[in-house]
């Protein structure tokens, strides 16, 4: 069976700038990318500003075409489909964004924004319908009372509130796969967990494939426990595979960076730890990037090869890793906190 | 209050109240809130949406944002009320003994002019120094933040990036030798590696210029890393304080048991997360009695009555809690 | 709205962000007044001409006479009353201030926002003409305009007026439209499938409707600076009543600059036309505050 999405060679070349007396910046966002997903399936896309994780995400949900290569949808090329299967597709792919306060019109209440995707695309009919389709779905991401939230205008909501709001509007129709970009970083701590376990009682009740985005690798971790990670370092996938192999065993030197670099609420571990396992502080230039493997000069084990030649992702115990000495690398030091 | 006669408090907040008057009622962000920071130390300040941190620290610089006011209480500088300073001795205090890093401050550089031209206006508003004397500072500064001084000098502000402006400010913050520097969210807009750099580096400057801190941040993992103290706030209120040690191994506030329970690890077992119920609280809107009473576990289960004694008790040498069921905080 | 919003202990939240125009007006002194002195005109117009009737009867025995309980204004150089010159002045005034604001802001949405939701080659293009029409002084267009075509009436007088007057705001329609394409909740109905239909009239507009009643009432105003402007050169004579008209009339036939009692027929207009801009640079400031929160006082 054909997974639900596949990215194959998936590239993004932004060209910008350019003028009388400039040449023209070709950035590649994405250059290279190659993933796949089946259905209900969570996947966690974890990188840092700038490698291009959201961008990916935007060509899944179709906001971008892309420059290269090609975005498999149940087996078929995205920019190919016409008609139903058009429709189909967008519906089925949809997306919650980052910024729960600009990404619902300011200007509209919560009954008006919600209704009208749902009327366009046929699964109510009329008004009264879609209202009570709606207040199915607020008691579903735990806003209770749903009358009480239908009439507000989203200045009028908290963060929190408003993000479960997304959740509902990105659920309401019906689609399998939700592409969420950063859903809980402009959340009060407190509630992250909350949202998060909801987005995973949404996974596994109706069966949506989540494809998680963030830089945080400690939310990544509890909301894909059981799913998989792709770690992206500008514009190309480093390690993926089963997330908890892979954090058990990180073998990608970028990821035991990330790792290292993570803070833990313990202070006897965390006051103990050293300097990052990094040589330098700086990501490399999107539109200019070192030759062979982009992260040698920050990586600690870098050789001559790695300046020589990119890495493409292989196969080591289980995971798949783009580092021309995984086997090489020391592993993964975890230290286990000592408070509950 | 919180003070003991052997350390040296350089900064005392005492029963100090922000209140904002908005056009139908009126908004106590901070509540009789008393601090001490201790000369030499770094002192986290952890709370979320709500909490009045910020307000709080804006208010030890006397610098609240309309429409608040300080309607009670003083903010103690080496024994000197800062809020009854003249507008001269507070645009020396501001930035010459004590600086303050605000969030997002990567946002409060000139985006036209030079990194160059803000040192030497920043320096210049403080006192007449050379501008010589001043850039050299400055050079010195920007090395011990691991950046190249005369690339970033002669860089406007949106050729560097969010990790290197960060380093920037902080690097200016440090131009007049303060004594207590305040950071405000110093990390929230910085990836995760940069962010345990600039923990790094904020941890050197400490021990290096003998520098005192006071750290706002809703993320109370960072604080395990660099913090002596910690003190959280919830709606206003200050409702624990200890040193680190005693915040992360034995709270006694079920707010503060609860923000580190919170907090999704790396190392833990997923599955003994558990979220804070409720939202976050409404500050025109309070219960009467223990604020946080409405999300507490405590309370819900029948061991406690919500009672609020608007003190905060020491149950250990230099740690408070204003939870009056404390003692049943043991164990949980 | 950023990473402050998670940490601020007070935020715009309390003080709520988007006010419906109505509150706003409801709120704000000024635009209140402004509002209300703009219905007492639009009423004038209205209602006036039905209770004081249209008296063209030249009465030169009591030509330019001083106010009286007879005469409110006084007469003008022909015996008629002012005052009733200047209730249906205002009929004219208005609707060619109301017709001339909704040519503009027809003009400049359809250029502005085509520009805006296609970009490319057809917003160059269309920016490119704006330009021009920018940079060429529009009253003079307008004084030869109305020297070359015939003006009869309210309506086609709009036209004329309307003709290069849309180029700023039309620029100013695009900026607007740019920057709502980019702002996430636009991108979360372009994921949701939602068409352009749909996402510019109910999307953007909403969010644009304060911006347009500002202009649209500004718009107003300069209708009435230009077609007094236009009547007072004398290139525009079709109505007696309309109060640019008044003027030129009591400037060329009364001698009104002169002294003497021919000064309330010239006086009316002006403090007629005074009092209408005022109303609209009251309400417009006020609705300047409600898609700027920063010059909120309050």
């Amino acid at each position: 069976m054909a997974p639900l999405l596949q990215l194959d060679n998936l590239q993004m070349m932004f060209t910008g700038g350019g003028g009388l007396f400039r040449k023209k910046r070709h950035v590649g966002a994405v250059a290279g990318v190659n993933l796949s997903l089946d259905k209900g399936e969570i996947m966690a896309v974890v990188g840092e500003s700038g490698c291009g994780k959201t961008t990916v995400g935007k060509m899944i949900v179709g906001l971008l075409k892309p420059t290269g290569g090609r975005i498999l949808y149940n087996g078929t090329d995205i920019t190919t489909l016409h008609g139903d299967a058009f429709e189909a597709y967008r519906r089925g792919v949809q997306m919650v964004h980052q910024d729960s306060y600009a990404a619902l019109n300011p200007a509209r209440t919560i009954l008006q924004s919600l209704t009208d995707p749902i009327l366009r695309h046929g699964l109510a009919k009329k008004n009264a319908e879609a209202h009570a389709m709606l207040e199915d779905l607020l008691k579903l991401v735990g806003l209770t009372p749903p009358e009480q939230f239908l009439d507000k205008y989203p200045h009028q909501l908290s963060g929190g509130q408003r993000q479960r709001l997304l959740l509902a509007r990105a659920l309401s129709l019906q689609p399998s796969l939700i592409v969420a970009d950063e859903p809980v970083s402009m959340v009060d701590v407190s509630l992250r967990i909350s949202l998060l376990d909801l987005m995973g009682e949404m996974n596994r009740r109706f069966n949506i494939a989540f494809i998680y985005i963030t830089h945080d690798l400690a939310t990544a971790r509890y909301i894909a426990s059981h799913g998989r990670i792709a770690v992206m370092y500008p514009g190309k996938v480093v390690e993926t595979g089963n997330l908890s192999l892979v954090m058990a065993d990180p073998r990608h030197p970028y990821l035991q960076a990330l790792l290292a670099a993570v803070p833990i609420p313990d202070p006897r571990i965390s006051r103990n730890m050293g300097e990052l396992p990094l040589k330098s502080l700086e990501m490399p230039d999107p539109a200019n990037p070192p030759p062979g493997c982009r992260f040698h000069p920050r990586c600690l084990y870098a050789e001559s090869i790695c300046e020589r030649e990119e890495p493409l992702l292989a196969e080591h115990a289980g995971q798949w890793v783009a580092c021309h000495r995984a086997a090489q690398i020391p592993r993964w030091q975890w230290q286990s906190s000592s408070s509950a | 209050m919180a003070t003991s006669n052997n350390k040296d408090a350089i900064l005392q907040a005492q029963d100090v109240t922000v209140d904002f008057k908005l056009p139908s009622r009126t908004l106590r962000a901070v509540d009789h809130v008393s601090l001490d920071v201790y000369r030499g130390e770094i002192l986290g300040v952890v709370g979320e949406s709500g909490s009045g941190k910020s307000t709080l620290a804006t208010a030890m610089l006397n610098i609240v944002s309309a429409p608040g006011v300080i309607s009670s209480g003083q903010i103690l500088f080496k024994g000197q009320n800062v809020l009854a300073f003249s507008d001269e001795d507070l645009r020396e205090f501001r930035w010459r003994d004590v600086a303050m890093v605000f969030q997002a401050a990567q946002n409060s550089l000139n985006p036209v002019l030079k990194i160059k031209a803000q040192v030497l206006d920043t320096a210049e508003a403080h006192g007449n120094q050379s501008p010589d004397a001043v850039l050299k500072k400055a050079r010195e500064l920007l090395r011990y933040v691991r950046l190249e001084p005369d690339q970033v000098l002669d860089s406007y502000p949106h050729q560097l990036s969010g990790g290197m402006k960060q380093r920037t400010i902080m690097a200016l913050s440090l131009l007049l030798d303060p004594e207590i520097l305040i950071l405000d969210e110093p990390t929230t807009a910085l990836d995760v590696i940069t962010q345990a750099y600039v923990m790094n580096i904020f941890k050197r400057a400490h021990i290096d210029l003998e520098i005192t801190m006071v750290f706002l941040t809703h993320d109370v993992s960072i604080m395990a890393k660099i913090a002596d103290r910690i003190a959280v706030m919830y709606a206003g209120q200050i409702v624990e304080l200890g040193t680190v040690d005693n915040i992360f191994y034995t709270p006694f506030h079920a707010y503060t048991k609860g923000l580190i329970n919170a907090a999704p690890s790396l190392t833990d077992d997923v599955s003994k997360r558990r979220a804070i119920p409720g939202s976050p609280p409404d500050l025109t809107n309070l219960p009467e009695g223990c604020r946080f009473a409405p999300r507490c576990k405590l309370v819900e289960e029948g061991g406690c009555k919500g009672e609020y004694k608007g003190e905060l008790v020491e149950v250990e040498p230099g740690h408070y809690t204003t939870c009056v069921e404390w003692k049943k905080m043991r164990g949980y | 709205m950023s990473a402050a919003q998670t940490t601020a202990g007070v935020r715009p939240r309390q003080q709520p962000g988007r006010r419906s125009m109505l509150s706003i007006i409801m709120h704000n002194q000024r635009a209140f007044v402004g509002l209300l002195m703009l219905v007492v005109f639009v009423l004038l117009a209205v209602v006036g001409p039905m209770v004081v009737p249209f008296d063209n009867t030249q009465h030169f025995a009591q030509r330019l006479q001083g106010p009286s309980l007879a005469h409110p204004f006084g007469t003008d150089h022909q015996g008629k009353d002012t005052a009733m010159q200047f209730v249906h002045g205002s009929a004219s005034v208005i609707l060619l201030s109301v017709a001339t604001a909704v040519f503009t802001l027809l003009i400049a949405f359809v250029v502005g926002g085509l520009a805006g939701v296609a970009g490319g080659r057809l917003d160059a293009l269309l920016m490119f003409v704006t330009d021009i029409i920018l940079t060429v002084p529009s009253f003079p267009i307008m004084m030869v305009l109305s020297m070359a075509i015939k003006i009869t009436d309210p309506i086609s007088f709009a036209l004329v007026l309307s003709i290069w007057s849309w180029a700023g705001l039309a620029r100013a329609i695009r900026a607007q439209i740019l920057s709502l394409k980019r702002r996430d909740f636009v991108e979360a109905s372009r994921v949701m499938g939602m068409g352009l239909a749909h996402i510019v009239t109910k999307e953007m507009l909403p969010n644009m409707a304060s911006y347009v009643a500002y202009h649209f009432i500004m718009i107003m105003r300069n209708a009435v600076t230009a077609s007094v402007g236009l009547m007072v050169l004398g290139l525009v004579p079709f109505s007696t009543t309309h109060w640019g008209m008044m003027l030129y009339i009591a400037m060329s036939s009364t001698g009104a600059l002169y002294g003497g009692q021919a000064i309330y027929y010239f006086i009316t207009p002006v403090i007629a036309i005074m009092l209408f801009q005022m109303a609209c640079l009251f309400f417009a400031s006020g609705m300047e505050e409600a898609f700027n929160p920063r010059l909120r006082t309050q």
